[in-house]
């Protein structure tokens, strides 16, 4: 056992995939800690390694990829440890992923696949777990819940099937719940109801959340604390408010001008020019460099490191912005949920 | 549920009935059984004669009703060569073939299975390489071919086995063995490759970060995907080995099933035996399709009968 007072503590976290062409490096010397009941937004562009930094956290990284550094501690137990890790996943940490249509089988009920997580982790034989699961079903707000229990995936609408999804990962009374991307494949007004949902039961179970997005929108309102994560790093941390009023990472403010408003259906996204570096070429210097309009000759020489600033917020970047208030991000987006 | 069985039941009862069809023309082409009944020194009369007393100095198409007609109360005609109803000789010869067949298939079937799981577990390690060679040559190598080696090395060199004949258990092994050496073979391959997929579905992972143990995920979760995949082709692999495998094995080793006995009548040019012994295999055939597809239907919970039919 490792002296750790947090809940999660990620150190130095390296995860690589070796392929054919070279290393990719998913996520480079990644820290964050999470406490009991505090809810952490983790976002960034696709490829960033959101998902892969989702499942180092619950002990899930597979071949090819290996943690090539850094510890994971749970409760000051190491998650690198297989059996730690299988011990927990889904007792003590639970996981929301993306696709709620592919996220169950399509072949077992939604009963099965809901009591089978709780008759290994919990004492209950089967019939308690069904009982058990219908209450959760009217928990997340399915209605019908004994005649759902019987009924399979594909019956169910995007939403719906989430929340099934949602009740599973809750069913053994986890102390977190990490949610990656659990509302990209759904509608607007779907995802601010299955956002909501998350929240509230955040609060009333006192759950601590790691909620994965590539959308600030998302993480807004659901969120005290914000990692901005880009090519495996993180580039900027802070609370919600620092990060939306006052950006000091280029990335971080490139994103906010590059978020959709849940309220608002936009035209066009102004997305962020050019691409995600190569991440089996990174490191000595800053890998935003080529898409920063910022940039100095420094960025491309020497790669900056995450620095606390004031107010327990940290960036990294060498040439940081100046504080402004952003003008056009409206402080309703914040508030959002 | 009612209605399409009923559909399917009236598709098979056609599908025999045009099975019977194409082997009565094609027995009556190729070959004349008068001349190969009657001794060499047989008039002309005596061929007339026997013409008539078989029915076949009337016009074809009227046989042919007649033979439909008749076929559908299961009478099949007095058999050229054991001068008694040709059905009473494939029923009587049937049972062997069960059981040959069944315990050639149940071979098949589940060390196919056992070996498909094993290595579709960790498709590239030494496990499954192994498995993949194995598999391909259980189907590629001639069944006659490996049935003689089988005989030569463990009945003749090890004196483990009879060669041939029937009896107890020991004169099953090695037959259903040969049997099912192909249907281990594709059954492992398909298996293999559908655990795979199933293992590298996003629905597995997703079980893995809820807490679903690892051997639950395999024999539940896996294995019924791959399952429903394989089960399609079981029943093909059934309907080889009744319709096919059979034939051969029981001819290499004496077995006195219906295959050895229509290899046997094919010798005596009695046609009306191996008419016999179509009919009765074609009605298994269909039945074995019937069944697969409503085991298939009920596995699968997204495929509805209505949409099958
Ligand atoms: N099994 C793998 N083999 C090789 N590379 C991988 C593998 N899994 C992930 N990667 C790479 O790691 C990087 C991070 O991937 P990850 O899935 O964590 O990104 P993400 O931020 O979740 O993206 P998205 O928004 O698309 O889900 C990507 O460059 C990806 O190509
Ligand atoms: S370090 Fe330089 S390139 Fe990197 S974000 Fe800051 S200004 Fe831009
Ligand atoms: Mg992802």
């Amino acid at each position: 056992m490792i002296r750790s007072d947090h809940l999660l503590e990620v150190r130095n976290l390296e995860v690589v995939f070796p392929t054919r062409e070279g290393t990719v490096q998913a996520v480079r010397g990644v820290s964050f800690t999470v406490d009991a009941g505090e809810s952490l937004g983790v976002v960034g562009e696709s490829g960033s390694g959101k998902s892969t930094l989702a499942r180092a956290a619950l002990g899930m990284i597979e071949l090819p990829g290996r943690i090539a550094g850094g510890e994971i501690l749970w409760r000051g137990r190491s998650l690198l440890d297989k059996r730690v890790a299988r011990r927990i996943r889904g007792r003590e940490i639970s996981m929301v992923s993306q696709d709620p249509m592919a996220s169950m089988s399509p072949i077992l009920t939604i009963g099965t696949q809901m009591t089978e997580v709780m008759t290994r982790h919990l004492d209950i034989g089967r019939r308690e777990a069904f009982t058990r699961a219908g209450d959760l079903l009217e928990k997340v707000g399915i209605p019908d819940p004994g005649r759902r229990l019987g009924q399979y995936p594909f019956e169910f609408s995007g939403g719906m099937q989430q929340r099934v999804v949602i009740a599973t990962a809750l069913s053994c009374d986890p102390m977190m719940l990490i949610a990656d991307e659990p509302t990209t494949a759904l509608d607007v007004t779907t995802q601010a109801q299955i956002l909501e949902l998350i929240s509230s039961l955040q609060k009333d179970l006192g759950l601590a959340l790691v909620l994965i997005t590539h959308d600030l929108g998302v993480v807004a309102g659901a969120c005290d604390l914000l990692k901005v994560l880009y090519a495996g790093e993180i580039v900027e941390s802070g609370t919600a408010d620092q990060l939306f009023h006052r950006p000091r990472h280029p990335y971080t403010a490139a994103l906010l001008g590059s978020t959709p408003r849940l309220d608002v259906k936009a035209d066009r996204l102004m997305a962020i020019e050019g691409h995600p570096p190569d991440l089996r070429h990174v490191g000595g210097r800053c890998s935003f460099t080529p898409r920063c309009p910022h940039a100095t000759t420094r960025c491309t020489t020497e790669s900056p490191v995450l620095q606390p600033s004031e107010a327990g917020r940290a960036y990294a970047c060498w040439n940081p912005l100046g504080g402004r208030e952003a003008p056009e991000l409206p402080t309703a987006r914040a508030g959002h949920g | 549920m009612g209605r399409y069985l009923l559909k399917r039941l009236s598709q098979a009862v056609l599908v025999v009935i045009s099975v019977m069809v194409v082997v009565f023309v094609v027995t009556r082409l190729i070959g004349d059984p008068v001349a190969v009944m009657l001794p060499l020194e047989a008039t002309e009369e005596n061929r007339a004669l026997l013409e008539a007393q078989l029915g076949l100095d009337r016009p074809i198409l009227a046989q042919l009703g007649d033979y439909v007609a008749d076929a559908v109360r299961f009478d099949l005609g007095d058999s050229l060569w054991q001068r008694r109803p040709a059905i009473d000789v494939v029923l009587e010869r049937l049972p062997p073939t069960v059981l040959l067949v069944a315990a050639g298939f149940s071979f098949g079937v589940l060390l196919g299975l056992v070996i498909g799981i094993v290595s579709g577990m960790r498709p590239g390690g030494w496990v499954d390489r192994g498995a993949v060679t194995l598999g391909l040559l259980g189907v590629s190598l001639p069944q006659f071919w490996i049935g003689l080696v089988f005989i030569v090395f463990f009945s003749v060199g090890l004196g483990w086995f009879p060669t041939s004949g029937s009896g107890g258990i020991e004169h099953l092994v090695l037959p259903a063995v040969v049997l099912g050496l192909p249907v281990v073979g594709r059954i492992a391959l398909v298996t293999r490759s559908s655990m795979i997929d199933e293992l590298n579905a996003q629905h597995v992972k997703d079980a893995t970060g809820r807490g679903v143990s690892r051997s639950r995920i395999v024999m539940v979760h896996a294995l019924k995907g791959a399952g429903i995949a394989s089960i399609t082709i079981a029943g093909w692999e059934l309907i080889g080995v009744l319709a096919g495998g059979a034939v051969v094995v029981e001819t290499v080793y004496a077995w006195p099933g219906i295959g050895f006995t229509a290899m046997q009548a094919i010798e005596r040019h009695d046609i009306i035996l191996v008419q016999a012994v179509v009919f009765v295999v074609a009605i298994m055939v269909v039945t074995i399709n019937i069944i697969v597809d409503v085991a298939y239907t009920m596995l699968d919970p997204r495929v509805k009968f209505d949409r099958v039919s």
